[in-house]
């Protein structure tokens, strides 16, 4: 048995393993962020801290706090939820959910949405070579502003 | 002339034919005030009835403010309601997450532990789900209602109108009664003027003529049958006012 939340979004349904999920909560207000992906909406303040967003569907009720390695991931688009302890699916990673095989949800793959570099140059004052999260953007917007202004980098 | 008995004098009279134009003009007067009197009854008539509508409507407008002060009354309730409803709703939103968290957090102790956790998580979201299933239902009649309550008020606001407008005809119609009656008090003057009678005198005259036609009918019928002499005896003191005018009319007419 594997325990975490399921969740039903227009695209299917996705499994997120409680050692990821953290928290479900009311979505809060989304700030979007110019020049992100379009699965990107953008940030949000919950549970006193700056989270990125990205989406699995269109609604935006519900919100999924997720902890992907070190950093924190909110999650929103998905219509329904189901917690608890489900048997694992026949085939692959999953669960299986009224006889259903569902997918776990490819949280790496959301959460490298966010690396800055692989969007628009409009967004965020990119730079090339070097990876940046939503988390880090700022330290490294800032260091490559102390470079273009001459000052020492730390 | 002079000569002849009175009981014959009478009867000569009585049967004598009368003149076609006077009689004539005579009928034509006493219609036409007849038939004034009635057009000046049924102004009359209309008059009050238009009173009454108008006092009757005014009754019916204030029942209809009233009914439209309770409309609107009743569609504010509904509204704070309804509010209340989507409070609700969201409460057992809220709730179905705390089940889902519960549920979660059951999921992440260790098999055994967390067992407590998910069968409250799954309750309370059962019950949760369906407290939002029926908010929503609530929710959804209540916008019914207040749907409903919307069309009444227009309603309402449309049978104010149509009682104002009603109001101003029925003011309109008791004008037109009133100006109706003072033609036919002009017309009432015109023909006393004109004609030199009244209704009443006119009235007075065709009951007497009536009474006379009565009298010539028995007197045709007692004809042959009862002594003449107790006839006359008999209508003698009855009619002798009547021979006198009769018989003054009938020196004038020879005059």
């Amino acid at each position: 048995m594997r325990g975490g939340i399921v969740l039903r979004a227009a695209s299917g349904s996705f499994f997120v393993p409680a050692t990821v999920a953290r928290e479900l909560r009311t979505a809060p207000e989304i700030t979007r962020i110019l020049g992100a992906p379009e699965d990107v909406l953008g940030v949000a303040l919950t549970a006193g801290e700056v989270v990125p967003v990205v989406r699995i569907g269109v609604d935006r009720r519900l919100l999924l706090l997720c902890s992907v390695q070190d950093d924190l991931l909110g999650v929103v688009g998905f219509e329904g939820a189901r917690a608890g302890l489900f048997p694992e699916a026949s085939e692959g990673l999953g669960v299986s959910v009224d006889g259903h095989d569902v997918p776990e949800l490819a949280l790496v793959e959301l959460r490298d949405l966010l690396v800055v570099d692989r969007w628009s140059t409009r967004g965020l004052g990119a730079t090339t070579g070097e990876r940046r999260t939503l988390r880090n953007a700022h330290v490294l917007a800032e260091s490559t502003s102390d470079r273009g202004s001459g000052r020492r980098e730390p | 002339m002079a000569d002849e008995k009175p009981q014959r004098r009478l009867l000569r009279l009585l049967r004598r034919r009368p003149k076609a134009k006077p009689a004539r003009d005579s009928a034509d007067q006493n219609s036409l005030w007849i038939a004034h009197e009635r057009a000046v009854t049924s102004v009359r008539e209309v008059g009050e009835a238009t009173q009454r509508i108008a006092s009757n409507l005014a009754k019916q407008r204030g029942a209809v403010d009233g009914i439209a002060d309770r409309a609107r009354a009743i569609a504010s309730r509904s509204s704070e309601l309804s509010q209340s409803l989507r409070r609700v709703h969201e409460v057992f939103e809220r709730l179905a997450v705390l089940a889902l968290n519960a549920s979660l957090e059951g999921a992440r102790q260790p098999e055994g532990v967390g067992q407590p956790l998910l069968l409250i998580g799954d309750e309370v979201r059962s019950h949760a789900a369906r407290g939002t299933e029926l908010a929503r239902e609530l929710e959804s009649a209540f916008g019914d209602v207040t749907g409903e309550l919307a069309q009444i008020g227009a309603s309402v606001e449309s049978t104010k109108d149509t009682s104002h407008e009603a109001s101003s005809e029925s003011a309109r119609a008791g004008s037109a009664a009133s100006n109706a009656e003072r033609a036919l008090q002009e017309v009432r003057e015109s023909l006393r003027r004109t004609t030199g009678t009244d209704p009443e005198t006119m009235r007075a005259l065709a009951e007497a003529a009536e009474h006379a036609r009565a009298l010539v009918t028995s007197l045709g019928t007692l004809s042959g049958k009862v002594p003449e002499g107790l006839v006359a005896s008999v209508l003698r003191p009855a009619v002798e006012p009547l021979l006198r005018l009769l018989a003054y009319e009938s020196d004038e007419d020879d005059s």
